[in-house]
């Protein structure tokens, strides 16, 4: 499937922690934002073409849980990939247990660092 | 005739109650992160407004002063005062034997050098006394879960007392006297015998009182008076 390009292309540095992704989570008819309590939001990161999860990082929920606004902060090896294109999926999952994925992955480019 | 057919299809209109996802690209959160070793330290922390150190020093110097008053007071004796008795037989040597009152003598006597040294050395005591504190508290963090957590505390106070005394004292005390004797007849009463020059103590010689003589040993033989020879 060819990739979504209506979210931004996140351009990134090989080996970096920033910038982070903050996740605004409403529903797609009234546009009242998701609450996110007792729910965890889950970014899973892959390579394009490719079918291995690199990593799996929790986004962090802001508070109050009621906007429905997560964060995900790069952990310190996260992004020591080799130079190429990458994408994500946004996993929800409610208090109810309810688990929704966006449909949509983010795209992702990474470059090799200089130093 | 002819046959109309109209449907009316319900209409399905699907609405995907999708979550909506905006991405924003940016710094927004500062993440803190933990380590997978946990370790718990405990600092007891105890507050105290003893002063630890307590370094006091007690000194005591205590000088003796003899209140010895040098006493130079040089009496003589010289027995009987036999000379204020009147007798012509039985005088001294020195005596001027005549007939009459007896000659009085004055006797002075007078110390010369009287080289008295006095040395006290004073005496001190030294006292010193040393406190020394040891404190040790330990204080329970979380309760007695342990027989080392409890509350314990103990005060240790060690009092040195090292007095040194130390005690010189030195007596010097020579007491020269010298005495020069010079005793003089200061009187003579006779009229009739020319007694002759003064008698002094360090002379020596032979007095011979005479009334009218012939010659020096007119006393020699015992028939007129009486001679006596003195030194």
């Amino acid at each position: 499937m060819a990739a979504n390009t209506s979210f931004p292309l996140v351009r990134l540095v090989r080996n970096d922690t920033a910038p982070q992704l903050r996740l605004t989570i409403t529903d797609s008819l009234t546009g009242s934002p998701i609450n996110l309590t007792s729910a965890t939001v889950t970014l899973h990161f892959r390579a394009v073409n490719t079918t291995t999860i690199l990593f799996s990082r929790p986004a962090n929920i802001l508070i109050p849980a009621s906007n429905g606004i997560a964060v995900v902060a790069w952990v310190p090896g996260d992004l020591d990939l080799p130079e190429g294109e990458y994408e994500g999926e946004v996993e929800i999952v409610l208090s109810d247990g309810s688990r929704e994925t966006i449909f949509t992955p983010l795209q992702f480019v990474l470059r090799e660092e200089f130093a | 005739m002819r046959l109309r057919l109209s449907v009316f299809p319900k209409v399905l209109r699907l609405a995907v109650l999708a979550k909506r996802l905006t991405v924003a690209v940016g710094q927004f959160i500062k993440i803190k992160r933990f380590e997978n070793s946990v370790g718990v330290t405990s600092t007891p922390i105890v507050a105290s407004n003893k002063v630890f150190s307590n370094a006091a020093s007690v000194s005591e110097a205590s000088s003796v002063e003899p209140k010895k008053n040098i006493f130079n007071g040089i009496g003589f004796d010289d027995g009987e005062p036999y000379f204020l008795e009147d007798y012509v037989i039985g005088a001294p040597d020195f005596q001027d034997y005549t007939l009459g009152v007896q000659v009085i003598k004055v006797f002075t006597k007078a110390p010369i050098g009287d080289g008295a040294v006095f040395n006290d050395t004073v005496f001190s005591v030294t006292v010193q006394k040393s406190f020394s504190d040891q404190f040790f508290a330990t204080d329970d963090v979380d309760g007695a879960l342990t027989d080392q957590d409890d509350v314990t505390l103990e005060f240790f106070k060690a009092t040195d007392h090292t007095p040194v005394v130390s005690e010189i004292r030195i007596f010097n005390f020579s007491k020269e006297i010298t005495d020069q004797q010079n005793y003089f007849l200061e009187d003579y009463v006779a009229e009739d015998y020319v007694v002759g020059p003064r008698v002094f103590a360090d002379d020596a010689g032979t007095i011979l009182s005479q009334g009218y003589v012939l010659g020096a040993t007119y006393f020699a033989e015992d028939y007129v008076g009486e001679s006596r020879t003195f030194s």
